[in-house]
């Protein structure tokens, strides 16, 4: 096991080393001058002071050079200065990385309880009402912009009933509404997906001896059959992952919550460009780890999995 | 974002006399100087505050939710049926503690008051640093960290003497120094607007007097003194930081700063030993609420819900949604009435190859550009868009500006389409079978841009119907604020809708001559226009100044130069247990005697 | 873009040559439910953008202020907007640019995605190499990341918005694309088309190309409408399409501000996305269903 996760481990180094390559070069492609926009193009800025604060950024140098100097920072953790905050990139994203981790890992956990358990549920009454009109909701929820489904939340659990908070992330109260919109989509898609795996799962022979043996239901479900139906389940949380990841830039944004989307958000409208950088250098960073982490789950799950690569 | 920073004061200038005591007493002694300072005291607002912008500025764009209200008109009227307009009514003592949040569509760019260029910044900033002088909500000129300022015979020297006993949030204590170090920290070339003195410089007669002295006399510059931009500031906190505030302002204000998380929030809490010098405050000393909570939410329907669950005491209301709250019982509004900022169009000038100014074709024929002024229907923009939260203004001069009358509105534009299509059929652009006029197998096709934002977008896209029913081919695009302040004057675009919010009448000739503005180079272009502006800074008297201004102006509008729209009234949303907040001049916010009821 | 890998990697789709398979789809799609009401909901739409110009009552794009915000009565089936412009109009015009944003930028997709996964996959050796680091690099950009960043280089806009959301989703058509080739170059037909001397390129795209379909049209069908929504949720952050085009995204993001009061403005373009992106998903699962070789036996 230790050397497959290690062989995983290796295998996403040249990965990051690509996207370091391909943020870099992003930033790079963008039309405008960097200095102009930092100062705002105003008459005001002399040439002098523009000239100052390219070779401060190392914007004169080739780009090679800059690239060099570019992952010397990085690999001292060193982002760069936000523009518009003179504050440093990796303190930015440190501070907002905290919230988007309880809001993405809420989000997760409902997507799986959720998702799971309606596919199951989904799968054990094929055909039933329960069924259909689980899965019906499931086909609309997939249908849904999550900006409308999150601002009707609001105007339903805040402004109505005054339950829950509109906005911000004082209390875990704040989670609550912005996780939901979150995982509203994944689940949908996993409850789906967990259906028609379980539901050939179920069909096959070792369900019906574990059913001749005379097992209880509820343990040839969720002991047996279900075992069964989890790569394809880790496989697609896997892959929501990235769908929550970002989705959280647009969720965050109608939530006013405090996290790495709505960072992004806001460096996007403000150009501020070392921020964009490190938010999709780092977005992309803990995508990978996760999926590296997903194929460590495997190696659990299926042990074939482990020598096969 | 707009392009210019301004004071405000709406004040009709010919009625207006000097109320502050000290003031007036050691003017009248002298009758040239009497004029100067009827002058000044008229223009009050009027500081060219030389904004002109670079990034974004201190505008305030007309009804945008992108923007934020202050440095708009200045006299705060609540609807009578305001819960909480009279503390008498809402009976009982202010209760003291809690935290005020506020809610803001962007955030703070920089919290250095001699730095920053948004009102986002400056709506912070303004409660934690104070200037010498300030304007009250009647936009009289007001003594704030002085006794008293004198003016020599010659007018070039100001002599300012410190009040006493002020204290700094640091515990250093203000002095002559302190004054004269702020002042030109404001006025160097880091600062937001370098050289807004007029070339003034500072020197410290005693601890406790500084003389600022100018090179020539100028009517304007006692109002730079009370700009935001010129908030006094302790030097050793200064120095302490290396020259950089931007994290961390600190002043004489009511309100100390605490904390500052670029994207989300800023916090304020009250300084226990603020003595307050305002007489149309009743709070003597330390703020009532223990904090201020200032919240930025990008989204308008989230902060929307918050002000209607109490979540946010106070939001700008957008204008499509001051109707909903009408009658509201847990909020009301306060609209400011007199706004001071001009909503206008103008095309775009550039550098041509021989280093003169010109507009972009097909904008470098007067008649296409008076072609536009004709088609639009301003009006229904007012009523469609705005709510009728705006006031028609033909001239360059907003109303409330100390050298507007009503002879501005002679100028300008009426809604009177088929003028435009004969303007533009003389001009030899031909109505063509797609309706898109052409001439020598051209298209009249532009590119038009305003900032991004629903307020915005809605103007611009009424604005390309009018101009395409006309026979323009328009494509329009809202761009993101920063992008549009930084490529609006590229050549990317020929025309653009913007705002500027300057009180002193020489904002006609910024308009005309400042290079960060979409009409920036009319000097350049109309050695007329340049000439009788620029007389307009050699008078005091500022019934000439206005004529001055009014001929320029005149010039600049019916050349099609520039497009006046409208002077936008902002309305504030206020929760209902929000009681005795004020606003001051320019719809700045006072949040001194302001408490949270139960 | 995650449902497309989603259903690549679920669906274990193999190619299938014979005639018979074919026409067992195509009675499959005829009795599936899901695939009906989806091509019935998709065709409707379809012809409406089609023939926009006659079906719609109104001019899509003329502002008449004195009739905003009228709400939905016999002469305005969907009400009127803030600028008085018939919202069943709009909506009609709409799908063209919705319908246009999700096949497009699917296109690109999948265009890009199968030059690179049939190339990489077919070759082999250091152009597999290189093809499957570019894929995994662009795998590392989850969601909207990638499209975000391409739109952060380009700017806004229809088109660049359906550019970034089409290069954003190559990857995983690649992906999909690579391990189909993997596993049906060294099957018979490829190695007698080799034999009779056909070229690469010939092999590539008359035998294999034809051979990965399936598994591919599932996926896509289902990413249509994926990018539709994608393209919504670019316009709530004002990435999106430019007014006045009355692209639904851009529709809804902009009626948002009236949801309160005027429902209708928001509610018809947001319907129209759920009802179209639900129209693909029936369609691909419809598809999905009927190309499951399980079950042929």
């Amino acid at each position: 096991m230790g050397r497959y996760i290690l062989f995983r481990l290796v295998g996403s180094i040249p990965v990051l080393m690509g996207v370091v390559i391909a943020v870099f070069m992003m930033v790079r492609l963008v039309p405008g001058d960097p200095v102009k926009i930092l100062t705002g193009g105003g008459a005001r800025v002399t040439q002098e002071q523009q000239d100052a604060l390219r070779r401060q950024l190392g914007l004169d140098q080739p780009l090679p050079v800059q690239f060099v100097s570019f992952v010397g920072n990085l690999s001292r953790g060193d982002l760069g200065t936000s523009y518009r905050s003179k504050r440093p990139v990796s303190d930015e994203i440190r501070s907002r990385i905290p919230n988007s981790a309880k809001l993405a890992g809420l989000a997760l956990l409902i997507t799986i309880v959720v998702g799971v358990l309606t596919g199951v549920i989904a799968s054990t009454h094929k055909g039933s009402l329960v069924d259909l009109a689980t899965m019906f909701v499931a086909t609309i929820a997939v249908s849904v912009p999550g900006f409308w489904f999150g601002l009707m939340l609001i105007l339903f659990f805040s402004v109505r009933l005054g339950w829950l908070p509109v906005s911000g992330a004082d209390s875990w109260k704040n989670l609550i509404l912005p996780a939901a919109t979150l995982g509203l989509r994944s689940s949908a898609v996993l409850a789906r997906v967990t259906r028609s795996t379980m539901l050939d799962v179920l069909s096959q022979d070792f369900v019906r001896t574990a059913r001749a043996k005379g097992l209880r239901e509820r343990i040839v479900i969720y002991r047996h059959a279900l075992r069964n139906a989890l790569i394809p389940i880790v496989t697609l949380v896997g892959l929501e992952l990235g769908a929550l990841l970002t989705g959280t830039f647009i969720v965050e944004t109608v939530f006013a919550y405090p996290g790495l989307g709505l960072l992004g958000i806001q460096a996007l409208q403000t150009r501020d460009f070392p921020l964009i950088q490190g938010i999709v250098l780092v977005t992309a960073t803990i995508y990978v780890v996760a999926n590296l982490c997903v194929d460590v789950l495997y190696g659990f799950l299926d042990p074939r999995i482990r020598y096969m690569s | 974002m707009s392009m210019i920073d301004r004071w405000d004061s709406s004040v009709d200038f010919m009625t207006r006399s000097i109320e502050i005591p000290e003031l007036s007493r050691s003017l009248a002694s002298r009758r040239k100087f009497l004029r100067l300072s009827a002058a000044v005291v008229a223009s009050l607002g009027a500081l060219p505050l030389l904004a002109a912008c670079g990034g974004e500025d201190d505008e305030t764009p007309a009804g945008s939710e992108a923007t934020s209200p202050p440095d708009v008109g200045p006299t705060a009227t609540a609807p009578t049926d305001s819960p909480t307009q009279t503390p008498d009514e809402a009976g009982g003592e202010p209760r003291r503690g809690g935290t005020i949040v506020q809610a803001e569509v962007a955030d703070a760019d920089n919290l250095d008051p001699h730095r920053y260029y948004t009102t986002f910044s400056s709506n912070v900033i303004n409660l934690v640093c104070e200037r010498v002088i300030q304007l009250t909500p009647d936009l009289e000129l007001e003594p704030i960290l002085l006794d008293s300022i004198e003016v020599s015979e010659d007018a070039l020297i100001y002599t300012m003497h410190v009040r006493e006993g002020v204290k700094f949030h640091n515990g250093d204590t203000l002095d002559a120094e302190a004054i004269a170090f702020s002042h030109a920290r404001a006025d160097n070339e880091l600062a937001a607007y370098p050289g807004q003195f007029y070339g003034a410089t500072w020197e410290v007669v005693d601890p406790m007097t500084v003389n600022m002295i100018m090179p020539e006399p100028n009517s304007g510059v006692i109002l730079i003194l009370a700009f935001t931009g010129c908030g006094i500031v302790p030097p050793n906190a200064v120095a302490e930081m290396n020259d950089d505030m931007s994290q961390h302002p600190i002043g004489t204000g009511p309100f100390m700063f605490k904390e500052w998380v670029p994207g989300d929030h800023a916090t304020l809490v009250a300084f226990d030993e603020y003595q307050n010098p305002r007489p149309w405050i009743e709070n003597p000393g330390r703020p009532h609420v223990d904090e201020i909570l200032i919240r930025v939410i990008l989204e308008e329907q989230t902060q929307i819900a918050e002000l209607e669950t109490g979540g946010v005491h106070l939001i700008l209301m957008p204008s499509q949604q001051v109707a909903r709250f009408e009658g509201n019982d847990d909020a009301y509004l306060i609209r400011n009435e007199q706004s001071t900022t001009t909503a206008y169009l103008a095309p775009v000038t550039q550098e041509q190859a021989d280093g003169t100014h010109d507009w972009i074709e097909p904008f470098n024929d007067q008649a296409v550009r008076q072609a536009v002024g004709w088609a639009l229907n301003v009006d229904e923009i007012i009523e469609g868009v705005l709510g009728g939260l705006a006031v028609r203004n033909r001239s360059t001069l907003p109303t409330g500006n100390p050298g507007y009358s009503e002879k501005f509105q002679d100028m300008g534009f009426e809604y009177d389409p088929d003028r435009a299509k004969q303007l533009l059929d003389e001009a030899g652009w031909v109505a063509s079978s797609g309706g898109v006029r052409e001439k020598d197998g051209q298209r009249l096709s532009i590119v038009f841009w305003s900032q991004a934002g629903a307020t915005f977008e809605r103007i611009g896209q009424l604005v390309q119907n009018y101009l395409q029913q006309v026979g323009f081919e328009v494509v329009y695009q809202g761009i993101e604020q920063a992008i549009f302040v930084d490529r609006r004057l590229s050549g990317d675009c020929h025309l653009v809708y913007s705002t500027y919010n300057w009180n002193d009448p020489d904002i006609v000739w910024w308009l005309g001559g400042d290079t960060s503005l979409p009409s920036g180079h009319y000097v350049k272009i109309n050695p007329e226009f340049d000439e009788i502006a620029q007389q307009g800074w050699l008078v005091t008297e500022l019934d000439e100044r206005g004529d001055f201004y009014y001929q320029a102006s005149k010039i600049m509008v019916e050349d099609g130069a520039m497009i006046p729209l409208w002077n936008p009234v902002f309305v504030d949303g206020v929760r209902a247990e929000l009681k005795d907040f004020k606003h001051g001049a320019q719809g700045r916010r006072f949040f001194n005697d302001a408490y949270l009821e139960g | 873009m995650s449902v497309v890998q989603a259903h690549s990697s679920l669906l274990g789709l193999k190619e299938r040559e014979s005639r018979s398979f074919a026409s067992i789809v195509r009675r499959r799609l005829a009795r599936s439910y899901h695939a009906v009401a989806g091509a019935t909901i998709l065709g409707a739409i379809a012809l409406a953008a089609l023939f926009a110009p006659i079906v719609a009552p109104a001019d899509p794009l003329a502002m008449t202020i004195e009739d905003q915000f009228q709400a939905p009565s016999g002469k305005h089936l969907f009400g009127t907007d803030e600028f008085g412009r018939d919202i069943l109009t709009r909506v009609i015009y709409g799908a063209r640019y919705s319908l246009r944003v999700g096949v497009l930028a699917t296109l690109i997709a999948v265009g890009g995605g199968t030059l690179l996964g049939l190339t990489s996959g077919y070759f082999g050796g250091w152009i597999d190499g290189l093809g499957q680091k570019l894929i995994d690099v662009l795998l590392a950009f989850p969601g909207l990341l990638l499209a975000l960043m391409i739109i952060a280089i380009l700017g806004t806009g229809l088109q660049n918005v359906l550019l970034a959301l089409g290069i954003g989703g190559i990857p995983y058509y690649a992906r999909l694309m690579r391990g189909q080739v993997l596993s049906l170059k060294e099957r018979e037909f490829v190695e007698a088309a080799r034999v009779i001397g056909a070229g690469d390129t010939r092999i590539m795209l008359r035998h294999l190309f034809p051979n990965t379909l399936s598994p591919l049209i599932v996926v896509a069908s289902i990413d249509l409408g994926a990018n539709i929504l994608a393209a919504a949720a670019l316009s709530f952050i004002g990435l999106g399409a430019q007014p006045p085009t009355p692209e639904w995204g851009a529709m809804l993001s902009a009626g948002r501000d009236y949801m309160r009061d005027q429902w209708w403005i928001a509610t018809f373009p947001g319907l129209a996305i759920v009802v179209t992106v639900l129209g693909f998903n029936l369609i691909g699962d419809g598809l999905r269903d009927a190309l499951d070789p399980r079950g042929l036996e």
